[in-house]
């Protein structure tokens, strides 16, 4: 039985569909058989920062439909892989054109024919982000390190909650380690503290994403690049949950630690030693 | 008549007119059934003067408000007015056009019962009172009240309220957890969080200027306490101003603190483990 797991974010433009086109891309390299499905109807822009727009025939609408006979029409494998597909969008359609219940329907069919679901989840609070998460069971959440972006995470980490989707897994993407070091950019610790769920990775600025999108070739293809590295680590990750050989720093190297706060009891205890250390 | 329906109202004769006693507990369905009963039967007897509806402390939805509204006005009895102890009942009958009348100007028909010491309900639906002895022979005068204790109900919030969460209570909030920026508490008592207040928080709301509130680490977006409304001072800097708008801490240091109202203006002041709220707080 494979996984299905949303991106989301909340916010827009802060990374979801790059970390879903590389998360796969990563998973796909490491022999995984891993679908992709891009729930932002309407805006679909998966499919051009995979550069596989020439090669849609069926979409996401056509599938919950019943327009092709089965969701193997609508999947496009992406060549450069050996197991990496693509569920594209609608771009004349709207969210409305697609409703939770049918989601969770295709997501329960395709956990049975795939390692791994990935669901690239549009901005926003209302009737897409529903649609998005209805099949998943797991959540990873996309945010920059900066105010709106985070206070539009803690909102979605909230609903996520309510829906019972618990445990969901942040990625910190777009973080500048000179600004840091200045301190005009958060670091990852407070970032923790404010969200308060676990660390799944960091990725770098690197203006090398913003060419590969426009080529529509994943970074996670690219051995240089730093951020094609940190994707790496989050798929090895991914992949191997629980494994003891899998380095518990989120970023090897950046000595930022990706566990959780263990829970109100723990957070209650930090406050009285805190006291205490100031005595 | 049926003798179990006619138990949940009481009529009583004041010298201000007729006051109707409401059950203040049980399914208000059957209240209002009875209430009805009795004005389709009563015919004369409640013609040529105003009747008073006692609800006591009974907390009402909006829904059954405007029922009782719909009962009232049927039944062409006049109405003088409400007469409540629950702040959202009467701002809810306010809100529905009914005339709301303070305990202080009429004569009290009801005797207010005392109960003893019992588990409090979080719906407020058995209000309590804390005694510093237990009664005891029949109609023996009660041992006055211990004072600082709150009848209103108090709702505990057993994790970390998140952006986008909104606690309403007609009581006390406490949470044990953070309020992060973004999250509202509105009450119309105190609120304590045993952590960090980041968010928005209204204490009092219903305009009881006593109310304060309490946290380990005081740093709301917004505090209001009745009428006030106060926000945390500007932090020296850059630095410290993004720093609180994202939630982050300005300083590790946190120490508990409470506002509340003093002198006309909100303040705020490092709690020591005693309020030192006066004694006719209560």
């Amino acid at each position: 039985m494979g996984k299905v797991i949303v991106i989301t974010s909340g916010k827009g433009g802060v990374g979801k569909t790059t970390t879903t086109a590389n998360i796969g891309g990563g998973l796909a390299l490491a022999g995984r058989r891993v679908v992709l499905i891009d729930a932002d109807i309407g805006l679909r822009n998966l499919d051009l920062v995979m550069g596989l727009e020439n090669r849609i025939v069926f979409d996401l609408v056509d599938v919950v439909e019943g327009k092709c006979r089965s969701y193997k029409q609508a999947l496009i494998k992406d060549k450069r892989f050996d197991s990496l597909y693509l569920i594209p969008a609608s771009q004349s359609r709207d969210k409305e054109a697609v409703n939770p219940e049918q989601m969770r329907e295709l997501c329960s069919i395709l956990r049975q024919d795939f390692d791994f679901t990935l669901i690239d989840c549009p901005a926003g609070i209302e009737h897409g982000f529903k649609n998005a998460i209805a099949g998943a069971e797991q959540a990873i959440i996309v945010t920059t390190p900066e105010v709106s972006a985070v206070r539009d995470a803690d909102r979605i980490i909230g609903l996520l909650e309510s829906e019972e989707k618990s445990n969901p897994r942040l990625i910190v993407n777009r973080v500048r380690k000179e600004m840091v070091r200045k301190g005009q950019m958060m670091d990852i610790e407070d970032l923790q503290e404010i969200l308060n769920v676990s660390l799944l990775g960091v990725i770098p600025e690197d203006e090398r994403i913003l060419i590969s999108s426009n080529k529509g070739e994943p970074i996670v293809m690219d051995p240089t690049s730093r951020a094609g590295a940190a994707y790496r680590a989050i798929v090895a990750k991914l992949d191997h949950p629980g494994d003891g050989l899998v380095c518990e720093e989120a970023v090897p190297g950046s000595g930022v630690q990706s566990e959780g706060n263990g829970g109100f009891l723990g957070r209650l205890r930090r406050w009285f030693v805190k006291e205490e250390a100031a005595l | 008549m049926d003798r179990t329906l006619t138990q949940s109202i009481t009529i009583k004769g004041t010298r201000d007119g007729l006051a109707i006693l409401l059950k203040e507990e049980g399914e208000f369905q059957e209240v209002l059934d009875a209430l009805k009963q009795k004005f389709s039967e009563g015919g004369s007897f409640f013609s040529g003067g105003e009747v008073t509806l006692d609800l006591g402390v009974r907390p009402l939805q909006e829904e059954e408000c405007s029922r009782l509204k719909e009962v009232v006005e049927e039944s062409q009895v006049r109405l003088k007015g409400i007469l409540s102890d629950s702040p959202i009942t009467k701002i809810l009958a306010q809100q529905l056009g009914l005339q709301v009348i303070s305990t202080g100007s009429i004569i009290h028909s009801r005797t207010r019962q005392d109960h003893p010491v019992r588990i409090q309900r979080m719906d407020g639906t058995f209000p309590g009172t804390v005694r510093s002895s237990e009664t005891s022979g029949k109609g023996g005068a009660a041992s006055p009240p211990v004072p600082g204790v709150a009848a209103e109900p108090t709702l505990l919030v057993r994790r970390s309220l998140r952006a986008g969460h909104k606690v309403n209570m007609d009581g006390n909030v406490l949470i044990l957890g953070d309020l992060h920026p973004g999250a509202e508490i509105v009450a119309s008592g105190d609120v304590l969080v045993l952590g960090s207040l980041k968010g928005m928080v209204h204490a009092g709301a219903t305009g009881k200027e006593s109310s304060f509130v309490l946290a380990l680490d005081l740093d709301p977006t917004q505090l209001r306490i009745a009428r006030y409304v106060a926000r945390s001072p500007e932090g020296a800097g850059g630095r410290r101003k993004w720093r609180r708008r994202l939630g982050a801490s300005t300083q590790k240091s946190g120490k508990p603190e409470v506002a509340r109202i003093k002198d006309g203006a909100i303040c705020v002041e490092g709690f020591s483990g005693n309020l030192n709220l006066d004694e006719g707080h209560l």
